[in-house]
């Protein structure tokens, strides 16, 4: 068992695993576990903007950052290695998750009850997250993917509200019923080649017979991230999930938690099943267009907040589905665009519904309601809250200069090449998304106030730091994209000349 | 027979002579105590006495005992290993449980060994008819303990435990007669032999008589690992029975009867007529297991019935290896079915354990009583709650590794479809064991009494969660050691 590597992604997956258990057993006092949780997440922050500036973006090395334990579990029939590193797909969503589990300790500040465990499970959270995007073998992805269950099980049903128990079972069957797909597919993989290693698998893929046919496993694989994602059918655990989760653990769900399977997409179906995905690139398409169009119009509908934020999620996801399906254009240079575009969409709704469900739950602490109706008028009480919102709501739905504005123009663009016609449909989404972001906005915080809301304060500056941090990545991102979309490239790149060449 | 002999079954010996001689000690009237303390060290002289054994130069793999009725290899040793070890964790957590028999304190322990010792002839038979003997030397000092609470329920479960397990062994003396009809031979050696003899030339005559003894061997484990259709037995036994005689039973006589299936299935099912697909039969049957034993557990409301339709799922899990070594995937099949029996074992043994030294269950075993567990007794709930994350089989714990591996092998078998209703079960089973997690942490404490324990049952079990977890980071080591004993049985073929 040698380790090999410069250890720092080693020290970014397992630190917040080690803070936990340190936690656990020996801090007692509630004040102390949150400054110290604090101190974890801003080391890991610290530590992934160090990987952030000291990557390589010219390397000739597809990934970086690797560290290894060759023989984790040796035997014949089961090699399993200790393998992370990373390349320019999973950098930024690495960064994604330490700002947002950032976020998620400062919004959970004013926690009172079981506040130990709390923090326990959010660290664990944190290194099972981490350990997905980091993970190149392919057993260590699906041991991470696995872990992260139990600790948003507890979040949910412990600090949830509403149908919490429900809701946490339901997140948990349903994940596990994808995992199911996603273990029979790896294990496809593996008695094909006879490596779990996915940064050799790309190659061997190509020279060995699969013993099921590609596209089984491709489907197996593709239900698997479809949960996740989620896909239309798979996605009614989220609205659930979402609603009934603490505001901090909805933060990161919907952050972070989702793009995990976009991720997996990318990572593995897009990788090393380049030929299927390119034959039912329509499905990419059909399926995105769905969750675009039925996510927005159930969206429309929809009268609790953070209901309304969770089904607008969907309809964000298909856009990265849109983008997915760009990988059947014929030209590399739409495929390039379309695939980076799905890319930075998982990264800039991470920070916009973030910021979404964060004003949410800070209104929701102060209102006890997420009744749109019971609300209006709350822009004169909360007037810092409201620009939050405002600007959330508009990078949103892709309003120039934000963000959401970049990865919806990419997306389209590419998307249009190749399905001129779903696009078009899916286009249609913005108006829609313009129409309940507008129409919520109106009703929530403008027009008349309602007499029980005259005594309400603004956020306070613990919660104002989120929010600042939050809004200048969404603008940020979105006046100056080439600082993502440069280092998505390479990845996307990356991944295209292993599957195309 | 030569002192070598001796030595080869000495851990038997020393254990059989610490069982009876407890019983002596007894009349002197010693401290309870004591008895358990003796009992302990029986057991650990035992194990010393197996690490002798690997390390001496008695390593000779075919030695043999009266006509090579026992044979010597590794894979001997480490069931045996595991039906000792799984006794002294019962022994220690049970300190302060055998206080509600005060009377039959001695009995108790003395039984206890007694069974260990037949499990472990068991794990080491090579002759049919010893197989036989020590399943009943393993069997019925289970069934004297079954009933050692004295009530109703102990004695009907006894009794029903003793009714089942009559018929399963006679079904199973039925099919060794036959075996033996047809080659002349208990020595599972000689069988193996004759039958590939018998079978060389494309014999068809005798392929109905094969069918009939693979049934009959089939069914009669299938009692014993209690597996569908065999299973009905085994609620209310793990029901009526005190619990640590439930975790007792859950785990070592499972070992020592899987033991005993690699044997059979290694050496004698595959010279057997090709036509006969047996392997596909422990499919359907490690299918069902599982299906039924899941669903079933669902709508239980008493933790030991729960536990039990558990059980029976988990031997569905378990028989996939034993499929794997009907499509030659021998070596591989046996050494993961080796590592997710040592998974179950500290599986089922934290939950069985630590749900004994909380709760008095002869009066109320309902998953409800665990109610608010969390906060009335913290630590014991956190090691009921990692067992049940491990059984689900959840990283980072034995449960996920061993699953893994087991629906590696099977899949690596040619057993997919197999494989797939296993990962859907696993689904399904998240479902009740999450429930324990539940009625733990998020409901408000029961008004049930709990017991107060000892530093020592409390170690034990702390000791055993601690295992579960590290076998879940490191498992090399232990995979490495079912590997090679895999490889002693096939040295034998």
């Amino acid at each position: 068992m040698d380790f090999v590597g410069p250890g720092i992604l080693s020290v970014l997956i397992f630190l917040p695993l080690i803070a936990a258990v340190i936690i656990l057993t020996s801090i007692k006092s509630d004040n102390l576990v949150k400054y110290f949780a604090l101190i974890i997440a801003s080391l890991e922050l610290i530590i992934s903007l160090y990987i952030f500036a000291s990557f390589d973006r010219d390397s000739s090395e597809k990934f970086q950052f690797i560290d290894s334990i060759y023989n984790w579990i040796s035997v014949k029939s089961f090699n399993v290695q200790y393998l992370v590193g990373i390349d320019g797909l999973s950098l930024p969503l690495i960064l994604l998750c330490t700002i947002l589990i950032f976020v998620a300790v400062l919004a959970s500040w004013s926690l009172k009850i079981r506040v130990r465990e709390y923090f326990t499970w959010l660290l664990v959270l944190q290194s099972a997250v981490l350990g997905v995007f980091c993970s190149l073998d392919l057993i260590m992805f699906f041991l991470f993917w696995e872990l992260e269950l139990i600790p948003m099980f507890f979040l949910i049903s412990i600090w949830g509200t509403g149908r919490k128990e429900y809701s946490a079972m339901k997140f948990l069957l349903y994940t596990l019923f994808g995992s199911a797909f996603l273990l029979i597919g790896i294990l496809a993989i593996y008695f094909s080649t006879e490596t779990f290693d996915m940064t050799l698998l790309p190659t061997i893929m190509k020279s060995s017979v699969l013993i099921l046919p590609a596209t089984l496993i491709f489907f197996m694989f593709l239900i698997g991230f479809a949960v996740k994602l989620p896909i239309f059918p798979f996605h009614t655990w989220l609205p659930d999930a979402h609603t009934d989760a603490p505001t901090a653990v909805s933060v990161i769900l919907a952050g972070v938690l989702l793009k995990m399977g976009g991720y997996g997409i990318l990572r593995i179906i897009i990788t090393l099943f380049n030929e299927p995905s390119i034959i039912f690139a329509y499905i990419f398409a059909l399926l995105g267009v769905v969750n675009i169009i039925y996510g927005a119009l159930i969206t429309l509908r929809q009268k609790d907040l953070k209901r309304l934020i969770a089904y607008s999620s969907i309809s964000h996801m298909g856009y990265v589905l849109l983008g997915f399906s760009a990988i059947a254009s014929t030209n590399l240079d739409y495929v390039l665009l379309g695939l980076t575009g799905a890319s930075m969409q998982m990264f800039t709704h991470g920070t916009i519904t973030g910021l979404l469900f964060l004003s949410v739950g800070i209104m929701y602490d102060k209102t006890h309601t997420r009744y749109i109706p019971d609300l209006g008028g709350l822009s004169k009480k909360l007037p810092m809250l409201t620009i939050a919102i405002v600007i959330a709501g508009l990078a949103s739905l892709g309003l120039p200069s934000t963000s959401g504005f970049i990865s919806e123009l990419l997306i389209f663009f590419s998307a249009f090449n190749v399905f001129p016609i779903y696009t078009i449909i899916g286009v249609t989404g913005i108006v829609l998304t313009a129409g309940y972001i507008l129409w919520m906005l109106q009703r929530t915080f403008f027009g008349k106030l309602n007499e029980r809301y005259e005594s309400l304060s603004d956020v306070d500056t613990l919660q104002s730091l989120s929010i600042y941090l939050l809004v200048f990545l969404i603008l940020f991102v979105g006046i100056y994209p080439s600082i993502l979309t440069s280092i998505f490239e390479t990845g996307i790149i990356n991944i295209l000349q292993i599957s195309s060449s | 027979m030569s002192i070598n002999d001796l030595l080869i079954i000495s851990p038997e010996l020393i254990i059989i002579i610490f069982g009876l001689s407890i019983l002596i000690i007894d009349f002197f009237k010693v401290r309870k105590s004591l008895l358990s303390i003796i009992s302990i060290l029986g057991l650990i002289i035992a194990i010393l006495a197996l690490v002798y054994q690997l390390f001496s130069d008695i390593t000779i793999t075919q030695s043999s005992f009266l006509n090579s009725s026992i044979v010597f290899d590794e894979l001997g040793i480490l069931y045996k290993s595991i039906i000792i070890l799984s006794a002294i964790f019962v022994l220690l957590a049970s300190t302060n449980f055998t206080k509600s028999f005060d009377k039959y304190t001695s009995e108790f322990y003395s039984l206890i060994l007694l069974s260990t010792s037949g499990m472990m002839f068991l794990s080491s038979a090579s002759e049919l008819i010893l197989l036989y003997l020590s399943i009943e030397l393993t069997t019925l000092p289970l069934i004297a303990l079954c009933a050692i609470n004295k009530t109703n329920k102990s004695a009907e479960s006894s009794m029903k435990f003793l009714i089942l397990a009559s018929i399963s062994s006679a079904i199973l003396l039925y099919g060794i007669v036959l075996l033996y009809g047809l080659t002349g031979t208990t020595d599972i050696q000689l069988i193996t032999t004759v039958l590939t003899d018998l079978f060389k030339n494309g014999d068809t005559q005798n392929i109905p008589i094969s069918i009939l003894i693979i049934t009959l061997i089939i069914t009669g484990f299938g009692f014993k690992i209690s597996a569908v259709p065999f299973q009905m037995w085994t609620p209310d036994v793990y029901e009526g029975s005190p619990i640590s005689i439930t975790a007792f039973l859950s785990v070592a006589s499972k070992a020592a009867a899987f033991a005993a299936l690699i044997r059979i299935s290694t050496l004698i099912f595959p010279n057997l007529p090709q036509e006969i697909s047996w392997g596909d039969i422990i499919a359907i049957i490690s299918a069902t297991s599982m299906t039924i034993g899941n669903f079933s557990a669902i709508l239980q409301n008493s933790f030991k019935r729960m536990m039990a339709y558990s059980t029976i799922a988990h031997a569905g899990y378990l028989l996939i290896a034993i499929a794997g070594i009907s499509s030659g995937v021998i070596s591989d099949s046996i050494s993961t079915l080796s590592f997710y029996l040592i998974g179950y074992s500290l599986m089922n043994l934290t939950a069985f354990l630590s749900v004994m030294i909380v709760l008095n269950t002869n009066k109320d075993d309902s998953i409800k009583s665990l109610s608010g567990l969390g906060k009335t007794s913290p630590l014991i709930a956190f090691c009921i709650a990692i067992s049940m994350i491990a059984l689900t089989g959840f990283p980072p714990t034995v449960g996920f590794i061993g699953k893994l591996y087991l629906f590696s092998v099977g899949f690596n078998a040619g057993f997919t479809w197999l494989i797939f209703v296993a990962l859907l079960n696993s689904v399904i089973s998240a479902y009740y064991y999450l429930r324990v997690i539940k009625v733990m942490y998020f409901n408000t404490p029961s008004k049930t009494k709990l017991l107060q324990s000892d530093v020592v049952p409390k170690f034990a079990i702390v000791f055993l969660s601690f295992l579960i977890i590290l076998l879940g980071i490191l498992p090399n080591p232990i995979i490495e050691i079912t590997i090679s004993a895999a490889e002693s049985i096939l040295v034998l073929k």
